[in-house]
């Protein structure tokens, strides 16, 4: 170089800097990372720190589902799809789609012209969009895939590139006399259940003393542990329908979606482009018998993940169709326009939950005078009593009838939610809490308080007709504890599957989480301990064979924590520290306190021990059944929320579940709860309450989730391959991986970034289905 | 200015200065044009847990508004870069807040407002 230009050289290339970084080295890395100049710009992505960058043609939102990045087992069922976002001036076409430099354009139309418009492609309304959606295509062999799609849109050519990971199979690639490792796999799913929780239970139902616990729980003692992130396909805070699909589907999903992802006809929440999940992959292809266990309604998002289809977990009378593989035109999931979708679901073999309305016609009488449901059901069929018996399922409504159902038949039981009328923190549709089942079986109390005493309403007689029993106590004590529930859906499977087949059975405890949004922590914790009853059941049984997998896990956390503990009896009504005082009542706004003052400011805010004083709480279990006798020892732990309303607090537990506010806004208290109590105010979003009560609809009134990782533990057959820390979307590989006998967690690594994929581009022709 | 002082040093002629003056006149303006370039914003107003499209959405952005057409569209042109909060209005309903980023560098930013991700759940059984 002459070194008189040098420096005029070095300008020039300084000022063309931004230049070449506007036009994008390489700013779609985060998705493909080629390292070179893109000609696709995602939509948001490259430099920019935006809110929401996802792999999208900038110009016409032009993308592809699956999204970039799913993981999916070799065999496993997608729905492709094509589409654009943006309004063209003239109808959009795909001019080609190539697999691995296979092009596969014709047979993509071919495909789409026999599924016929409508519904079964998914086509949008307006011709100015494209949208096209191939049904039920599987990759046949491991490696990457890089599918492109270009789009002609208003006569210039877009493009999208989507990259598959294609792990292993679960199953040797020949069919006959191939078996898994595995057999028997578990997949317990505490709701909401985040490593705060785990410690409280083990607390609660252990004891400490001199710095130790006093024995582990079961979940304590599991094999193998990971930390694991559990963001959504669209927000770091996962809703519970995409926090437990990703782990069975390895697909990122957006929230209240449940095995689909988005797509440009968002009026239609059945018709977007689906996944198959572990439980349809294996019932599909080895006829593995399949089951779901929840306190939850049966249609809720965590039980519906394994085995139902939809952008909206509100859609639940479609899903429980789905869960039955029953469509019928007329119905709430016609067969007309879901014929790929009939082909993709599996009927589940055990059904184990509450939420009857879903299940039964209005008509039906047991909705109100046994399920206490004051006027609701489906208007179209009865699921329940007409449905399921004719297609061989047994029923059960309560646990005599659970317990006398027969093991050689597919089970559908649906059970008693919590019904109370003084009550507001469960609702109908939800199994009552571990704890108010254990005060209605008389195996703890309240304060010293039992079923009998009025404050628990239990005595009383249910609110619409004595089917479920003479008293509220006595519908309880008839629901069916998590561990009872486990009994019966494995004694049904093993029946089912036989000695030579395998089952897959999800076990969800979901009031960890739903009574964890009501901020009721004494509930939360009894919720975790009963779940921790059943894992060490599934333990000692089912986990003593050679081929059985367990594994526990949350689907996300709450922002709930540890922070002290208190002495109940100080703060209860009467005792030596008088009650609230605090932001309520008249002394509100409150002045602060002086040395002179006899009444503290906040006497129940120093009522809390914390840090240095935060000894060690007395719960006692006389049965030494893991439980403790009463919620409110003479020591009891305090949890408390970083993300919530406005509530009011005396740290003693509510005698029944009550939700925390008014039920309309944020920020205003539940007046029922804990009047004198301290109050909490919140930091969760609250709505305009500007023009009319409308305005108010849809506050946050409870607790939101967290977007912490959460503990993953698994036990058995292929648990080594558990450890570490990786994506929600990695377990389903990793299960798979463990079925295929796979024991060292490193051999996953072969060459990529994904686990258990191969360092291979297999020619396009192995995708399957088109 | 570090940049300033090194294009000094060495410049030997009054054409290389015309040169350089030049040369950093276009690098500055081309640092600057993307930051000054407005972007359009497009989207739909919708509830996928519902099912619903709202034509006739009001979608304030700023001091400006728009309402949303038969098929629920809205188009706000020429908004400059920046974060926003961006307000939902659907006649007969509740007012919804959301929040957006507008990115210069993208021709058309796709802001599809989804009340079933952008409001708070209808319950707590919707968490």
């Amino acid at each position: 170089m002459d070194f008189r230009f040098r420096h005029t050289v070095i300008a020039a290339a300084l000022l063309s800097l931004p230049t070449i970084s506007l036009a994008g080295l390489d700013d779609d890395a985060p998705f493909r990372g080629d390292g070179k100049p893109n000609a696709v710009q995602p939509v948001q992505g490259g430099r920019v720190l935006a809110d929401f960058p996802t792999n999208a043609e900038p110009s016409t939102g032009l993308r592809m589902s699956p999204p970039t990045g799913t993981q999916l087992i070799r065999g496993q069922r997608f729905d492709l799809r094509v589409e654009t976002q943006i309004p063209a001036k003239q109808a959009p076409e795909l001019r080609s789609l190539t697999i691995n430099g296979r092009d596969v354009t014709a047979a993509f139309k071919a495909k789409i012209a026999a599924q016929g418009a409508g519904l079964e492609s998914g086509s949008p309304q307006s011709s100015l969009f494209l949208g096209a959606t191939a049904r039920n295509l599987s990759f046949d062999r491991e490696g990457t895939y890089k599918v492109t799609a270009v789009v002609s849109v208003d006569g210039l050519e877009r493009s999208i590139t989507n990259e598959f990971p294609v792990a292993a199979s679960p199953f040797p690639a020949t069919g006959k006399g191939s078996k898994a490792a595995v057999n028997r796999v578990v997949f317990f799913l505490g709701d909401g259940m985040g490593l705060p929780i785990r410690t409280a239970a083990r607390i609660v139902g252990k004891g400490v003393y001199e710095g130790r616990a006093q024995g582990g729980l079961h979940m304590d003692r599991m094999d193998h542990y990971a930390m694991v992130h559990t963001t959504s396909f669209d927000s770091i805070i996962t809703d519970s329908a995409p926090g437990m699909a990703t782990y069975i589907t390895g697909m990122k999903q957006p929230n209240n979606a449940l095995n689909v992802s988005a797509d440009n006809t968002p009026e239609t929440a059945l018709d977007n482009p689906r996944i198959e999940t572990l439980w349809e992959f294996l019932k599909r292809t080895r006829g593995w018998k399949t089951g779901v266990v929840t306190d939850a309604f049966v249609t809720d998002a965590t039980p519906a993940a394994v085995a139902a289809h939809s952008r909206a977990r509100s859609t639940r009378t479609a899903i429980a169709q789905q869960m039955l593989g029953f469509y019928q035109d007329g119905t709430a999931q016609p067969a007309t326009g879901f014929k790929a979708l009939a082909e993709l679901t599996q009927p589940l073999d055990v059904i184990l939950g509450a939420g009857a309305r879903d299940w039964m016609l209005k008509s039906n009488a047991d909705l109100k005078a046994f399920y206490q449901y004051r006027d609701d059901g489906r208007s179209d069929v009865d699921l329940f009593a007409s449905v399921a018996p004719s297609r061989g399922y047994a029923t059960a409504r309560n646990l005599p009838e659970l317990n006398a159902a027969p093991d050689n038949k597919p089970l559908l039981g649906i059970f008693s939610g919590e019904f109370r009328a003084t009550s507001s923190g469960l609702g109908t549709d939800n199994i009552p809490g571990a704890l108010d089942r254990r005060v209605a079986r008389g195996l703890a109390t309240i304060r010293g308080k039992g079923p009998a005493a009025p404050e628990m309403g239990m005595s009383v007689a249910p609110p619409y007709g004595t089917g479920c029993g003479a008293t509220v106590a006595d519908c309880f004590r008839a629901v069916p504890s998590k561990v009872e529930m486990v009994k019966k859906a494995v004694s049904v499977l093993d029946n089912l599957a036989g000695k030579s087949g395998g089952w897959i059975l999800m076990v969800e405890q979901s009031q960890i989480d739903k009574l964890g949004h009501t901020l009721e922590y004494e509930r939360v914790v009894f919720d975790a301990l009963e779940l921790d009853e059943a894992v060490g059941w599934v333990a000692s049984n089912v986990g003593r064979r050679v081929d059985a997998l367990t594994v526990l896990t949350a689907d996300h956390a709450q922002p709930e924590t540890i922070i002290g503990v208190v002495l109940p009896g100080a703060v209860a009504a009467g005792g030596p520290t008088p009650p609230g005082g605090c932001f309520t009542g008249a002394e509100y706004p409150i002045m602060l306190g002086t040395m002179g003052e006899v009444a503290r400011p906040c006497p129940l805010q120093d009522a809390v021990g914390t840090f240095n004083d935060a000894t060690f709480p007395t719960y006692r279990s006389s049965r030494n059944d893991g439980y403790p006798d009463d919620s409110d020892p003479d020591v009891k732990l305090v949890i408390e929320d970083g993300g919530r309303p406005t509530y009011s607090t005396n740290f003693l537990t509510n005698y029944q579940p009550l939700e925390p506010t008014d039920g309309k806004s944020a920020a205003v208290p539940n007046p029922k709860r804990a009047p004198d109590g301290l109050l909490m105010t919140g930091n969760m979003p609250t709505r305009t309450i500007v023009g009319g009560a409308n305005k108010t609809e849809r506050s946050v009134t409870v607790a939101p989730h967290s977007g912490d990782d959460v503990v993953l533990s698994a036990s058995g057959a292929g648990s080594a391959l558990f450890a570490g820390s990786y994506e929600n979307s990695d377990v389903h590989v990793r299960i798979s991986a463990a079925l295929a006998g796979v024991k060292d967690r490193r051999a996953l690594d072969r060459g990529t970034p994904y686990a258990n994929v191969p360092k291979a581009t297999p020619d396009g022709k192995f995708l399957r289905g088109l | 200015m570090v940049l300033s002082r090194s294009l000094v040093i060495g410049a030997p002629t009054a054409i290389f200065r015309s040169l350089r003056a030049v040369l950093l006149i276009a690098g500055l303006a081309v640092l600057a044009a993307p930051m000054a370039r407005a972007a359009d914003v497009y989207g739909r107003v919708y509830d996928t847990m519902r099912g619903e499209l709202y034509p006739g959405a009001r979608v304030e952005l700023g001091t400006r508004a728009v309402v949303a057409d038969d098929n629920a569209q809205y188009w706000l042109r020429d908004v400059a870069p920046g974060a926003y909060l961006i307000r939902v209005v659907i006649p007969g309903r509740r007012e919804v807040n959301g929040r957006v980023l507008v990115v210069a560098r993208q021709p058309t930013n796709i802001v599809n407002l989804d009340l079933g991700r952008i409001d708070p759940p209808h319950d707590e059984d919707e968490y």
